[in-house]
């Protein structure tokens, strides 16, 4: 009798719809890793019968299909276990009928012969699914798209995580930063009835006021040095509490809000400097949050930019008062034409400079300004 | 330290290349007397997949250790991706 490979196949396959469709359990139903398994012996064994003399095949005297498990796992490209666990379902679900083992010499293994012989006599899926659920299934099938799984039905459905998929990013994210918000569960002014005294409603508007700061650097930092990188919940409020410390200092410091929103934005100055450090060259690069923020670590921490801003913020105030010095010497000199300040008088010009620069509340630049008009005066002299 | 299950914050269920399924646990504490903290716990799990078992997965899913918990990361092909 001679074996053709498509209708093998073919019995295979409907055999194995069948089997599937009446398992009321996923777990014993045949998955497409045994199914992979099933279809390379099946695949073997027809080569290693087509090397018998064809009178030789009959459906009772059916040879064995003689291989090693650990050849079948390396065809597979899996372990040995998993062809072991799989052979265990297949036979559970009467594919493969028996098995000897002869140790060194390998194994045998008997395939269900309906399979073979074509007497897969079962009704295809389709047919089985109409007499079952009549019309509707084939309605709903004809509507629903069958999308491939990210992983194997069955192992999804045995995960017990039941709101898996149903809540978005955002909410999250809205989740964490209530978290965040909310702090420790016995924060003495967590609970609003008790915080009647003017102190305790303060210090809780400072405390939401200072959390919103925090969570505004986070995001503005997420989304300038970590736009590639996605964060849970656990590890938002992590990166949170780390820049509460090492950033903003536990809030200890007793300033005032205007203060804290002008330190803060200084924060947000010193994140677009990581940004354009990062952006001047393609292999310069920052840790993880977690350790970027952490208090620490003192070899590549967010701290460490401080003396950058410091640095540029003295820059950027030297050019401005050497700028403005400059003017003050153009206008005693006579060289400005604007405004008619060739007719003022010296005096006039001194208190009209002086009041201008004292608005900048800058000692230095007043010092340097009165040294710099007795230079003038000493000159003219 | 043994990794106690029911105590874990997070588990981390990973899909082999070669068909295994395998669900892993996560450890929490920094040392003995720590806190228990959960972002330790994740990193923990991604250093398992990124170092243990190299090239050897597919997917993984890291969720809370809850019965009703929720999915927290997602990997695939050795990158995070978004989480649902």
């Amino acid at each position: 009798m001679q074996l053709d490979f498509a209708t093998v196949f073919s019995n295979l396959k409907t055999y194995i719809d069948h089997f599937n469709d009446r398992q009321e359990k996923l777990t014993d139903r045949i998955n497409s890793n045994s199914r992979a398994t099933i279809e390379l012996i099946v695949r073997l064994y027809l080569k290693q019968l087509s090397k018998v003399k064809e009178n030789g095949i009959t459906e009772d005297n059916l040879p064995g299909f003689l291989t090693f498990n650990t050849s079948l796992a390396r065809c597979k490209g899996c372990s040995k276990r998993t062809i072991i666990n799989h052979k265990e379902r297949l036979h559970r679900a009467g594919l493969i009928i028996k098995e000897v083992r002869n140790g060194k010499q390998g194994i045998l293994v008997w395939i269900n012969p309906k399979i073979l012989f074509n007497h897969a006599t079962y009704q295809d899926s389709q047919t089985y699914h109409k007499e079952k659920y009549g019309h509707i299934s084939s309605v709903i099938s004809s509507i629903v798209k069958n999308f491939h799984p990210l992983v194997h039905e069955q192992h999804e459905q045995l995960n017990t995580n039941s709101n898996v998929h149903k809540s978005p990013h955002y909410l999250k994210m809205a989740k964490t930063f209530e978290n965040f918000t909310k702090g420790k569960k016995n924060n003495k002014w967590e609970n609003l009835n008790e915080a009647s005294s003017k102190k305790e409603s303060q210090k809780e508007n400072d405390l939401g006021f200072y959390k919103k700061m925090v969570w505004e650097f986070w995001t503005y930092a997420q989304k300038i040095l970590y736009p590639d990188l996605y964060f849970s919940g656990p590890e938002h409020l992590e990166v949170l509490n780390l820049i509460w410390k090492s950033v903003y200092g536990n809030f200890k410091e007793p300033i005032g809000r205007e203060q804290w929103v002008a330190y803060h934005r200084s924060s947000l100055c010193r994140l677009n400097m990581v940004r354009q450090w990062l952006e001047k060259d393609n292999n310069r690069w920052i840790p993880a949050p977690h350790f970027f923020f952490d208090v620490a670590n003192k070899k590549n921490g967010f701290k460490n930019t401080w003396e950058w801003y410091v640095r540029r913020e003295t820059l950027r105030l030297t050019l401005r008062n050497h700028q403005l010095l400059k003017k003050v010497k153009k206008d005693f000199a006579g060289e400005n034409n604007k405004k008619g300040y060739q007719a003022w008088s010296r005096l006039q010009l001194y208190r009209m400079h002086e009041s201008r620069l004292k608005q900048l509340n800058d000692g230095s630049l007043m010092h340097a300004y009165y040294m710099t008009v007795q230079q003038i005066i000493k000159a003219r002299l | 330290m043994n990794v106690n299950r029911a105590k874990a914050l997070s588990k981390c269920i990973v899909w082999f290349k070669d068909g295994n399924i395998r669900t892993f646990y996560s450890l929490d504490q920094r040392n003995k007397e720590a806190n228990p903290d959960q972002a330790v716990g994740i990193r923990r799990l991604e250093k398992m997949l990124f170092l243990t078992f190299k090239g050897k997965w597919e997917t993984a899913i890291i969720y809370e250790n809850q019965s009703t918990g929720c999915e927290l990361i997602k990997y695939r092909n050795d990158r995070r991706v978004a989480a649902n």
